[in-house]
């Protein structure tokens, strides 16, 4: 019996914290009833501060689904002008509310800011994108603007204020105790506290003369403790190294802060350290030069030259120009060329006929007989699209392909073979030319019917 | 007789004489310049210096010495700025960076290293050629690119030949006015700038009444990015950023 009732409160403790405890809304006169989404922006406390004070802006998320995805919705925050604006959280497990008998998941996300300046500073509204899905429409909804009191700093401030407004603590090492003359000693500063020290610069060190320091490392944190405080943590490594063997007395480092809680400024001292240095390995007591060997070390002079007076001056705009411009020109010349040989083949083409038949009738007797031949080849290859120079191939294959009627061709070579056969024959058996001359118009006339057009 | 050619050589030598002192002025202030600053006297060399350069902007040997009088007046603020002009003008001048590196090994603040790509291409390049030199080499093999391209255009024999070569070219000089325009627009618009106050107070805003942000000491080195009256927006080599009064700091 004993056994069930402890499993039964175990299994209840498991179970009971695994739900999400369902909190009643005071917002409820706030809150439409009946809606999906609802969107509440506010900051903590009373909306008064100091300039540089920690406040947070809180956005809250009602979101009727009960997955309480963030899937479905965007949500866009505002610029906060005015304001520094530090980091944003979100907490994991979101709880839940019940707003006019309605559950709701709560989606918050907290921001950290630091006004920047007094005065009213205005929080724009954020804005809730709901996506559209199988059932509901797509939506936009914003929240209210959020007014902020920002009081300036009491004045006159301390002269050693360093910025920081909030509630902090200093805490301060340096080791070792002991060092030998050359070998540096690590100073470790650590800043924790609610407020601004994101911003703050890093507190003036109160070194002996002439220590030379190296910032090695800085770190900063936020963390938030049980109480829900945001609380930075910004840690400080520096190197020192002495210059001169001998005990070394450390002021203590003040780090001023302003408590906007008790509306006061307020100096934390950090600890005093004593630092024993000892003398290096060959007996050295100082890293430092003498005065009189600086000023060897002092730099020359350079030569000067006077007459290098001109600066050289950049290419005009327009001399850039010059080459795309050329190759432009250049590249068009093929284009050109190309163009003016087919206007040249086409105007050769549609004048063959005229320019063969013109050249028939300046035949006379007494001139050769290859004439002929020549003007009529002359007026295939026109007709046929070629130029003078190009005229290479098996004419007699282009003509083939390019007549309707095939009979053509034999009669072309036939008259041909004629005239070869007359320009040899002897000259009481040639026939008058002018003969020759006639029946090459009649069958070039021919002929030109015969092409086919493409 | 020897009355008139005395007075006429009198008054050649009151014509001449002036002429002949403002020719040899800027030599002398040199040496008037080197002498002060041998014996110390370095505020008489700063302003001497600083009087040659109003009248002769471009030599660089000048704004080197007047960096180095400012250094051995223990000014790293304005020493860096005028090493820094003296680069420009001369990147390839061995004893200007050496100076330049010895005072940034001397500055409190330590940096290295540039905010932006942006910054680091016009950096490499002007650490070694002027803008307006660099300008005429890409000019150079932009016009040779293009001589190239016009003769496989007008000889096609030539293109099997040249094709990779252009290619090749063309990458080249397209990559080079890349980085050309990248160096102009910095030099513009992100001008390098120093810090010649001993402390400066960077803050958040163009005001006093904005929140501070951080300390820079004398030689510390930004961009800048803006400017908004007596303010100007800072981006350091680490990245930060923030506003100072432009009185602190001099543009180099």
């Amino acid at each position: 019996m004993r056994f069930w009732l402890i499993t039964l409160c175990f299994v209840g403790v498991l179970i009971g914290s695994g739900m999400r405890v369902a909190a009643q809304s005071d917002d409820a006169s706030l809150f439409p009833a009946g809606t999906d989404y609802y969107l509440q922006a506010f900051v903590e406390g009373d909306g008064v501060v100091y300039v540089g004070e920690q406040v947070v802006y809180v956005l809250r998320t009602y979101v009727r689904d009960r997955t309480g995805a963030r899937s479905n919705i965007f949500e866009t925050l505002p610029d906060f002008d005015g304001f520094w604006r530090s980091t944003a959280l979100e907490p994991r497990n979101p709880p839940v509310e019940v707003v006019n008998g309605v559950q709701y998941v709560v989606l918050e996300t907290y921001v950290l800011l630091y006004p920047l300046q007094s005065g009213t500073l205005m929080i724009a509204p954020s804005r809730l994108e709901v996506f559209e899905t199988l059932f509901r429409d797509a939506a936009e909804f914003y929240s209210d603007p959020v007014t902020v009191e920002v009081q300036p700093l009491p004045s006159p401030a301390p002269q050693n204020f360093s910025g920081a407004v909030g509630q902090f603590r200093v805490e301060m090492t340096l080791e070792p105790a002991e060092v030998a003359l050359g070998e540096p000693l690590t100073l470790r500063l650590t800043l924790t506290g609610e407020g601004n020290l994101e911003q703050v610069p890093a507190p003036s060190l109160r070194l002996p003369e002439r220590w030379r320091v190296f910032e090695n490392d800085s770190s900063a944190r936020l963390d938030s403790n049980i109480a829900g405080l945001m609380l930075w943590s910004r840690q400080y490594e520096y190197l020192l190294v002495p210059p001169n063997a001998g005990t070394v007395q450390f002021a203590p480092l003040v780090f001023v802060y302003f408590d906007p809680f008790t509306e006061e400024y307020v100096a934390l001292e950090g600890s005093e350290f004593t630092v024993n240095v000892f003398p290096g390995n060959d007996g050295l007591l100082s890293l430092e030069r003498p005065s009189q060997q600086q000023a060897v070390f002092a730099p020359e002079l350079l030569a000067v030259d006077l007459s290098a007076t001109r600066r050289v001056a950049v290419p005009s705009w327009w001399m850039w120009m010059v080459m795309p411009l050329l190759v432009l020109i250049a590249g068009s010349v093929p284009v050109i060329r190309s163009f003016l040989r087919s206007r040249l083949i086409a105007y050769r083409s549609a004048n063959a006929l005229k320019r063969a038949l013109s050249q028939l009738e300046t035949v006379q007797d007494g001139d050769d007989y290859a004439v002929i031949e020549q003007i009529i080849l002359g007026y295939c290859w026109d007709s046929l699209g070629y130029l003078p120079a190009d005229c290479t191939g098996d004419l007699w294959q282009i003509i083939s392909e390019k007549v309707s009627d095939a009979s053509m061709l034999d009669r072309l070579q036939t008259f041909l073979r004629h005239v070869e056969a007359v320009r040899y024959a002897p000259k009481p058996m040639r026939p008058q030319i002018a003969v020759l001359v006639n029946r090459a118009v009649d069958l070039l006339k021919l002929l030109d019917k015969q092409w086919i057009k493409v | 007789m020897k009355r008139p050619a005395t007075i006429f050589l009198a008054a050649f030598l009151i014509s001449v004489l002036p002429v002949l002192g403002q020719q040899n002025e800027p030599e002398t202030i040199v040496q008037q310049a080197a002498y002060a600053y041998a014996i110390g006297d370095y505020e008489s060399a700063i302003a001497l210096y600083e009087q040659l350069i109003a009248t002769m902007p471009n030599i660089p040997s000048l704004y080197a010495n007047l960096g180095i009088a400012y250094y051995g007046e223990g000014d790293l603020g304005l020493a860096l700025v005028n090493l820094l002009r003296a680069r420009q003008l001369s990147p390839r001048m061995q004893a200007i960076s050496t100076l330049i590196a010895q005072i940034r090994s001397e500055r409190v603040d330590f940096q290295i290293g540039e905010a932006s790509y942006l910054d680091i291409v016009a950096e490499s390049v002007g650490n070694v050629i002027t803008v307006n030199e660099f300008s005429w080499v890409v000019f150079a093999g932009w016009s040779m690119w293009g001589g190239a391209l016009m003769m496989v255009i007008l000889w096609a024999g030539l293109r099997r030949s040249l094709r990779g070569l252009l290619v090749i070219m063309g990458g080249i000089v397209l990559l080079s006015v890349g980085v050309l325009v990248t160096s102009m627009y910095v030099s513009e618009e992100r001008p390098r700038a120093v810090v010649v106050a001993d402390v400066v107070m960077v803050m958040s805003g163009p005001g006093e009444s904005y929140l501070p942000l951080y300390r820079l000491f004398s030689a510390a080195e930004m961009r800048v990015l803006s400017e908004e009256g007596e303010w100007a927006r800072v981006v350091l080599p680490d990245g930060r950023q923030g506003w100072i009064e432009q009185s602190m700091i001099a543009l180099v």
